[in-house]
């Protein structure tokens, strides 16, 4: 009877989960499938070795864009084309774009910006260099007046070629002669800096003629003063009338692209977005889910690209102003047979992509984990579960006697790493012991007594009760049983006293 | 500018005697001008009317003889009118009357075929006490020291000239009287200089500075323009400059003349190799050391170097200290070294992003440089084919960016 007793209790919870990613799959590499003219990154890194296989084969003349460039293998293939005598030309983005990067955006890390400023003083002298600001295109292309080959690519020629989820486009030879003529227009008219020396960016002067226009082509541009790839990603959502799927890094929901994607969804056009979880796209994706329109992502996707029933195009742009608006990217329309091998690509990444944007889920609909969204990967993943057991502190019960009585403690919500469904609260009752400062209470009596002369007298005694009795200041009355045999007693004194039964 | 100069030793010799020194007296000067004025000789009367209001006649000629003591007039006998002297014109031409004064004196001479006169200036002196510097000029005993005869510079110029200029003020002055003997003193450097600007006139120059006697303080400032000598006038600028660039550069005269007779330019023909520095191939000027050299003066207004002056038909300008022909236009030798040149003159034109356009615009501009020549300069393809072959220089890369990057399309 005076033994605690365990007690709880079963709370479900009807909270909804914060935005969040949900855990669809596990995350894994893309493969390094080619389908058609599109090459996927792959484990191996097959497609950082078509790369590095393009600028070898190049006998007079490589044009490199990336807006990073810090990839030991490619930067090496490039100094040997200028150690056989090929000319080499490159486009990169400003030093202080790529340095303020590491405070934007955790897709980049000082190290990854160190690397580029060190493989850049390796070039000096043997790759004519310039940069500015905006420059984001990613592509190569070799001989383009006797042999033109070419890439675009969705990714930057550093790990990304090996680690990333990304996309590239072998280009016809018309396409990389057009995508020449883009590179030599941006060169002469919307550099800002020339490397010269180690360390050392000189501005650029006007060049000595403008530079003709490039020829018509596959290739669409953004640059300070086109904005075809735009047109084209608005066009290609504007004529779609049976699917949408976007792959993109960034996006931005008051962007006329982002714009045109909701509104096709609310007619009823079925859109899916690919991206990367980020905090930095949390507002966007949320607008998008509003619209009914399904948000995957994947934790190393980097590739553009559209796909509808109306065409096809891979791209450097995210869907931001950056991209769209101003900026130098390129991309690239394709081909009846590359648009198909591009769903296909997409489609594969629908079923693999291991997030899945969710802003308001009920917490019984999953169980696993999830990724919030206001959260980076690195301290955002968290768990929901089906149930969690909430350890409460014990409870003493006023009387020892009577366990059940006790009151239920408080339930407050605990600070839970994960997400669960229920929330089961445990908890022990335990009997009340005798409080400190109490003094003990003792029955007085009458007794006879015989005085000096020997007479009987009667007299006051004060005697302990059986069992003892405290009593605290407040004049609150405990009954101690120390002894299970005395329980009967104590519990008749308890209720003459009006005290409670304690435990020593 | 062609400009000459050698050291020029000035001498002292330090002498008693009575010297005439130019002096602004404009008392004097009127009665000298009246005189001229008149052009007749005047009387005590003549000069109380003009000059001197109502005084008396006598203080007139009291004038009148005070002006006949300094040479300023002169007359036939005693007494009378008198008339404007050759020294009284002098006096009006210098605006300088010559007063005579007795005393010591430091006479400053020197011999340079370009000086008018060996004797340059004089100076009185206080001596210490007049005793001692009597006693010093006359080695104290009275008794001519044959080392203290007077120079016979100063004598050949005594006997030559009456009227001497100061280099060192520009005054008149004139030696009346010297003692036989004086004192050779110190002998001091100053520069005389021969400058002659391009489309200018030539000039003499004595500059520097001398020592006064211990007596006075300071140095004597000399900023002393010269007489040009007849000769030298009659030269022209060209003349002097195409010999002076032969000798200096060890081109053949006939050559440079040649470009000058024919062409009317003067010019140093020189073979483009590498005596050439870069800038002086860039810039086709060089400066041309001229070794020292001594001038003579041909009546037939050539100038000739090495040659002693022949009597009474040359003019000897002396040896001038060597010197450099600044910034001398060059031009190649033949058409072959024009080629060569201006092909490397485009090569160096080089200095950013080039098209077939510029390339031409610099070939024009380049081949301006050559009048006188015809070279072949290389066309615009020529040029890429050269970077081309190396394409790892970094000049090439001014051509072959815009070639590969559109600028040479149409």
């Amino acid at each position: 009877m005076t033994k605690p007793i365990k007690k709880n209790k079963i709370e479900e919870i009807h909270e909804l989960l914060p935005p969040c990613w949900l855990r669809r799959n596990a995350t894994s590499p893309d493969s390094g499938a080619v389908h058609g003219n599109i090459q996927r990154v792959g484990p191996n890194g097959e497609l950082h070795q078509r790369f590095i296989e393009t600028i070898d084969a190049a006998n007079e003349v490589v044009l490199l864009s990336s807006f990073l460039l810090s990839d030991e293998d490619i930067s090496e293939a490039m100094l040997q084309a200028h150690d056989r005598g090929v000319r080499v030309y490159a486009l990169t983005a400003s030093k202080n774009r790529v340095a303020s990067l590491v405070k934007e955006d955790d897709e980049f890390d000082a190290r990854m910006v160190a690397e580029h400023k060190e493989l850049l003083n390796r070039l000096v002298g043997k790759v004519l260099l310039r940069s500015a600001e905006h420059f984001h295109a990613k592509f190569i292309i070799t001989d383009p007046q006797s042999n033109p080959h070419g890439w675009i690519s969705t990714a930057n020629f550093n790990l990304a070629l090996k680690k990333s989820v990304e996309l590239a486009v072998r280009l016809s030879p018309k396409s990389a002669r057009s995508l020449a003529d883009w590179f030599a227009k941006i060169f002469w008219t919307e550099s800002e800096q020339e490397l010269v020396e180690k360390n050392r960016l000189s501005e650029v002067t006007p060049p000595p003629k403008i530079p003709p226009a490039p020829s018509k082509s596959d290739i669409v541009v953004t640059t300070q003063r086109d904005t075809s790839i735009r047109s084209v990603v608005l066009n290609l959502i504007e004529n779609a009338r049976q699917e949408i799927l976007i792959s993109t890094y960034g996006l931005s929901s008051d962007h006329p692209v982002v714009q045109a994607l909701i509104k096709k969804a609310e007619e009823g056009i079925p859109v899916t977005v690919l991206t990367r979880p980020r905090p930095a796209i949390m507002g966007t994706v949320t607008a998008l889910k509003e619209a009914e329109i399904r948000v995957l992502a994947h934790d190393k996707l980097h590739a553009k690209a559209i796909y509808t029933d109306a065409g096809a195009m891979v791209m450097t742009a995210n869907l931001e102003s950056s991209g769209l608006d101003y900026g130098f990217e390129v991309g690239v329309l394709l081909s009846d047979q590359d648009s198909l091998n591009l769903k296909d690509i997409l489609d594969s990444w629908i079923a693999e992509f291991p997030w899945q944007y969710e802003p308001a889920m009920q917490r019984k609909e999953h169980v696993g984990q999830i990724l919030l969204a206001n959260s980076s990967l690195r301290d955002g993943i968290r768990e929901v579960v089906k149930e969690e057991t909430v350890l409460l502190n014990d409870v003493f019960a006023e009387d020892a006697l009577d366990l059940n009585q006790a009151p239920n403690p408080t339930f407050t919500e605990p600070n839970l790493k994960t997400f669960p469904h229920k929330i089961k609260y445990e908890w022990q009752v335990l009997p009340r012991r005798l409080p400190a400062k109490t003094k003990e209470l003792k029955k007085q009596i009458e007794v006879e007594d015989n005085d000096k002369q020997g007479k009987k007298k009667k007299a006051t005694k004060h005697i302990s009760y059986d069992p003892k009795v405290y009593q605290d200041n407040k004049k609150r009355v405990f009954v101690l049983l120390d002894d299970e045999t005395k329980l009967g007693k104590a519990k008749q004194l308890a209720k003459e006293l009006n005290g409670k039964v304690v435990l020593p | 500018m062609i400009k000459l100069r050698r050291k020029v030793d000035i001498q002292t010799f330090e002498v008693e005697g009575t010297i005439a020194r130019g002096q602004e007296r404009p008392e004097f000067l009127a009665v000298v001008r009246l005189a001229a004025d008149l052009g007749r000789p005047i009387n005590g009367e003549d000069v109380v009317r003009e000059l001197l209001g109502n005084l008396p006649s006598q203080i007139g000629w009291r004038v009148i003889e005070r002006c006949i003591q300094l040479g300023l007039l002169e007359r036939d006998g005693n007494k009378g009118s008198a008339t404007l002297s050759d020294a009284g014109r002098k006096a009006l031409e210098e605006d300088m009357i010559l007063v005579p004064e007795e005393g010591l004196w430091r006479i400053y001479f020197a011999e340079d075929p370009l000086l008018d006169s060996p004797v340059v200036h004089i100076e009185r002196f206080e001596g210490v006490k007049a005793y001692e510097e009597r006693n010093k000029l006359y080695n104290g005993n009275g008794n001519r020291d044959t080392d203290t005869r007077i120079p016979p510079q100063i004598s050949r110029a005594l006997s030559q000239t009456e009227f001497f200029t100061s280099i060192v003020n520009g005054n008149l002055f004139q030696i009346l009287e010297l003692a036989k003997s004086g004192f050779k003193a110190e002998t001091k450097e100053i520069y005389l200089l021969l400058e002659w600007p391009k489309d200018g006139e030539p000039s003499v120059m004595l500059r520097g500075k001398l020592n006064r006697h211990v007596s006075q303080k300071g140095l004597l400032e000399v900023d002393h323009k010269l007489q040009l000598p007849l000769n030298l006038e009659e030269l022209s600028y060209e003349d002097l400059w195409i010999k002076l660039a032969a000798h200096g550069s060890g081109q053949e005269e006939s050559l440079i003349q040649r470009y000058f007779d024919e062409e009317r330019v003067l010019i140093l023909p020189t073979p483009f190799d590498r005596t050439l520095g870069e800038s002086e191939k860039l810039t086709m000027k060089k400066d041309i050391s001229v070794s020292s050299i001594s001038l003579t003066s041909y009546t037939e207004s050539r100038v000739a170097f090495w040659q002693p002056a022949e009597e009474g038909k040359d003019f000897n300008l002396g040896r001038f200290d060597e010197t450099i022909l600044h910034q001398v236009d060059l031009v190649p030798m033949n058409d072959d070294e024009a080629t060569k040149w201006c092909q490397w003159l485009q090569m160096q034109a080089i200095k950013s992003y080039q098209t077939p356009e510029s390339l031409e615009q610099t070939r024009k501009e380049v081949m301006k440089r050559f009048p006188y020549h015809q070279p072949n300069p290389k066309k615009s393809q020529e040029l890429l084919e050269i970077a081309m072959e190396n394409s790892k220089s970094s000049v090439s890369r001014f051509l072959l960016a815009p070639y590969d990057l559109g600028l040479w399309r149409d």
